[in-house]
């Protein structure tokens, strides 16, 4: 006797699971809790590990929520720190899309990690809210460093190739210092730093020549005059900071930002995205976080649902051409 | 300074860190009178709580832990010869001498106040030398927290009592166990055999709660118990002689000395801080034969000398953020839940938190001095609880602790398995102090280890350029060589005992 196996292609099978939920949806009178968003507390995943500046912005961002109390609800802010951001972004994307978990998460395990490494989310298919903060990449030195600005970085590359330290780590560091050997044709002896707190600390000591940072971690410290930033990879100098030139005026096209977004699993509930992004925004563009991140060395950004999805879509097109060959 | 203290001290003016530091000195005491679970275990099994103490809350609760179980110690060392932990061993030859003829209360006392001058010491050597050190260790690169993670590790496997070699394997059973999960720098997956609760490593909470909170409860379910009869002294005994007062006090302020020191480098400081100072003391002693037989210096001596080192050790903890004892591991985990990371800026950046933190460990230090005393015979009473009574409840503390932390019942089970794991490992003699401080220490010797070989290239002539890093591990290779030596010296006597006693029976 023999079974004829049932062959269904995957493609096939989705349209049949989707329908089956659909009915039972349907049979339960519609998702559980409907308008009744939020039961409870929504969880915040952050994807690093508490103390980082993503983190404290997270924190800062969650105490307006809390105050404002537009949920209805408190926000608990969790970090699932590891793999460069990766484990908290699997966390966010993967969870149910109940609005129950939403991520704060920087966009390089959106944008980047997925050009080198395999991940277990998509990250094409996510409910962006909104953008939180914008973050140019820097070039920062020690303040007694030999190096006034990127022409002088530039000239002793050349002289010794290959010698220069350059701290990096994630991504989000390692392609623009990348991008920047490529533009100036040079090379540094790259070391991966484990953040902007280690990268500032190495500095500190003279046990690195230049860091590759976000504004927000090198922040006091410029301030306190004990590191200097040659160069910000923004288009335009940044008010927080109108020091610093960029590295446009000085000859390198090299434009790199980080951004902090809101992000949720997909598919989640209209009315569940539309409250979330309401309460977001609102916090974002309230005084107390604006503040809150001024202090901290943030852009606070703002933009929406739509303008934030377009800016890592774009982001992840450009990386990929620069991931792409090197790899 | 002084402001800054001033602010910290201010700080308690908030009732709840005062009920903090209250709550921790108890416990803490608690657990150092009880045999069998000690500050790691008590501290571990309320990790959990950590996130909603807040950083400042946290500290204050387990710097009175630490602090109240180097001191609770002592006190059943004195009255009974059971010493609660490894730190008041020594305390034991003289202190329980001195109970023996009579004068369990001067013993009692100069055991107090002499953890109490040493605390002071400790505290203010803090204050003075944690803001200059930090300065200090902000030069150290790379190769300098490899070789100060390397020698944290095996100069605790070589300092500490029993098998060197079986401390070595814990360290590298934790080492192991803290590569598991995705990979800090590449972001590869390791070791998780396609598991999704894997790829996030395990939790060290639940590790920790596992093998001291479980596998102590377990330990002391197993063992048999009979209270002992104690007679704690009256109030009015407790007073010393003019003659004991005088013999403490020098010894007291030596051990503070010792027990500092000692605290500041890596290893067991506190269990050898007081064999130091009991050593120092006798040697300088004009009396030597005097100790073992009731000498008070060997009780003020050793008493010191651990809460100086126990206060010491919070300096490298504090300004490296690499800790060198297992409790300071505990401390630094409740941090990092807190989202403070320690470290050469700390000082810097977190002046309120450092310098409340100060002002804890002076609160701590007082109230162990105004509270224990009088509570001598309470405590002394508690030692008639069968401990097998409070177990249940300490592993229920930790499942439901270690749930709330993660809210994963993954976690649960890592705890359980690693509980019963350890169970069965220290009945075979295997420390669980090495295997957590590995724990601990693998991401930074792992991240510092990989920078180092991106500096050198791979080429071992860089670590010559690197002064620091040299003299570290050039030390730890001459204290592993000497407990190496020491240990097969002790085999080959054993041996020769063996022959011998072979040779002196009769033959057949």
């Amino acid at each position: 006797m023999s079974i004829r196996p049932i062959r269904m292609r995957r493609r096939a099978a989705m349209p049949a699971i989707l329908a089956a939920s659909v009915l039972l949806a349907a049979a339960c009178g519609g998702p559980p809790g409907q308008g009744a968003y939020p039961a409870r507390d929504v969880q915040i995943v952050v994807p690093y590990p508490a103390g980082s500046s993503i983190d404290t912005t997270t924190r800062a961002l969650a105490e307006v929520i809390n105050d404002q109390g537009k949920l209805g609800k408190r926000v608990q802010v969790v970090n699932r720190e590891g793999g460069a951001g990766s484990v908290g972004t699997t966390a966010t994307l993967n969870a149910k899309p109940d609005g129950y978990t939403v991520g704060v998460l920087p966009d390089g395990p959106l944008t980047l990690i997925p050009h080198t490494e395999e991940v277990s989310y998509d990250p094409q298919n996510i409910s962006v809210i909104n953008e939180v903060t914008i973050s140019p990449v820097m070039f920062v030195v020690p303040a007694d460093s030999p190096y006034r600005d990127l022409r002088d970085l530039i000239d002793a590359a050349n002289v010794r190739p290959g010698a220069i330290t350059l701290g990096e780590g994630p991504l989000n560091y390692a392609v623009p210092a990348e991008k920047f050997e490529q533009l100036t044709d040079t090379r540094f002896k790259h070391v991966a730093f484990d953040g902007d707190q280690a990268t500032t600390t190495a500095l500190l000591g003279n046990n690195l020549d230049v860091g590759v940072m976000q504004l927000a971690g090198a922040f006091a410290q410029l301030e306190s005059g004990k590191v200097r930033a040659l160069a910000i990879a923004s288009a335009e100098r940044v008010d927080l900071a109108p020091d610093i030139p960029t590295f446009d005026e000085q000859g390198v096209g090299l434009g790199w930002e980080a951004y902090n977004v809101v992000v949720a699993p997909p598919e989640l509930p209209d009315a569940v995205g539309k409250k979330l992004s309401e309460v977001f925004g609102s916090a974002v563009r309230s005084a107390e976080f604006t503040k809150a991140a001024q202090d901290l060395g943030l852009v606070v950004s703002g933009a929406g649902s739509a303008a934030a999805t377009k800016r890592l879509t774009d982001k992840s097109a450009a990386a990929a051409g620069l991931l792409a060959p090197s790899k | 300074m002084l402001d800054n203290l001033w602010a910290g001290f201010a700080a308690f003016a908030d009732p709840t860190y005062l009920t903090l530091a209250v709550a921790g000195v108890v416990l803490g005491t608690l657990v150092g009178v009880l045999p069998g679970i000690g500050p790691i275990g008590a501290m571990s099994v309320l990790l959990g709580m950590t996130t909603q103490l807040g950083p400042a809350g946290s500290l204050i609760l387990f710097a009175g832990i630490y602090f109240g179980s180097t001191y609770g110690g002592s006190t059943t060392s004195i009255l009974l010869n059971v010493p609660g932990e490894a730190s008041s061993v020594v305390t034991a030859l003289d202190g329980h001498e001195m109970t023996k003829r009579g004068r369990s209360g001067p013993a009692l006392t100069i055991a107090a106040v002499s953890s109490f001058v040493a605390g002071t010491v400790a505290i203010f050597g803090l204050m003075m030398f944690a803001p200059w050190l930090s300065g200090v260790a902000v030069k150290l690169g790379p190769p300098e927290y490899a070789a100060l993670c390397l020698a944290g590790l095996l100069l605790l496997a070589a300092l500490s009592s029993g098998s060197t070699a079986k401390a070595v394997v814990m360290i590298c059973a934790g080492l192991a166990i803290g590569t598991v999960g995705i990979d800090p720098a590449g972001g590869d997956l390791r070791f998780t055999f396609g598991s999704d609760a894997l790829a996030e490593g395990f939790s060290f909470i639940a590790l920790v709660m596992g093998v001291f909170g479980i596998a102590e409860a377990l330990t002391l379910a197993g063992r048999r118990w009979r209270p002992e009869p104690v007679r704690a002294p009256k109030l009015r005994e407790l007073l010393p002689s003019r003659q004991e007062s005088r013999d403490a006090a020098p010894a007291a302020l030596r051990g503070s000395a010792t027990g500092f020191l000692l605290g500041l480098v890596p290893g067991p400081a506190a269990v050898l801080s007081t064999f130091a100072s009991y050593v120092t003391e006798r040697k300088i002693s004009k009396r030597p034969e005097k100790f073992g037989a009731g000498a008070v210096q060997g009780v003020a001596g050793p008493e010191a000398a651990n809460n100086a080192a126990a206060g010491a050790a919070f300096i490298p903890l504090l300004v490296l953020g690499i800790p060198f004892a297992p409790t300071m591991a505990l401390v630094l985990a409740a941090l990092l839940l807190n989202g403070v990371v320690p470290g050469p800026t700390f000082v810097d950046d977190q002046p309120e938190l450092f310098w409340t933190v100060i002002a804890a460990m002076y609160i701590a230090n007082f109230m162990l001095l105004v509270l224990n005393l009088p509570m001598v015979g309470l405590l002394t009473r508690l030692l008639a609880i069968p401990p097998q009574a409070l177990m249940p409840f300490v592993i229920g503390l930790c499942i439901v602790g270690v749930y709330a932390e993660g809210n994963s019942m993954f976690d649960v089970v890592v705890m359980l398995i690693a509980g019963l794991l350890g169970f069965l490992l220290r009945r075979s003699g295997f420390s669980m102090a090495p295997f957590v401080l590995a724990v601990v220490l693998q991401p930074t010797l792992e991240g510092s280890l990989r920078q180092t070989l991106a500096y050198s290239d791979g080429d071992p002539g860089y670590l010559l350029g690197r002064p620091v890093a040299m003299v570290i591990l050039a030390l730890v290779v001459v204290a592993v060589a000497l407990s190496t030596r020491r240990a097969l010296r002790a085999r080959k006597e054993q041996r020769l005992a063996a022959r011998r006693e072979a040779n002196d029976a009769p033959g057949p």
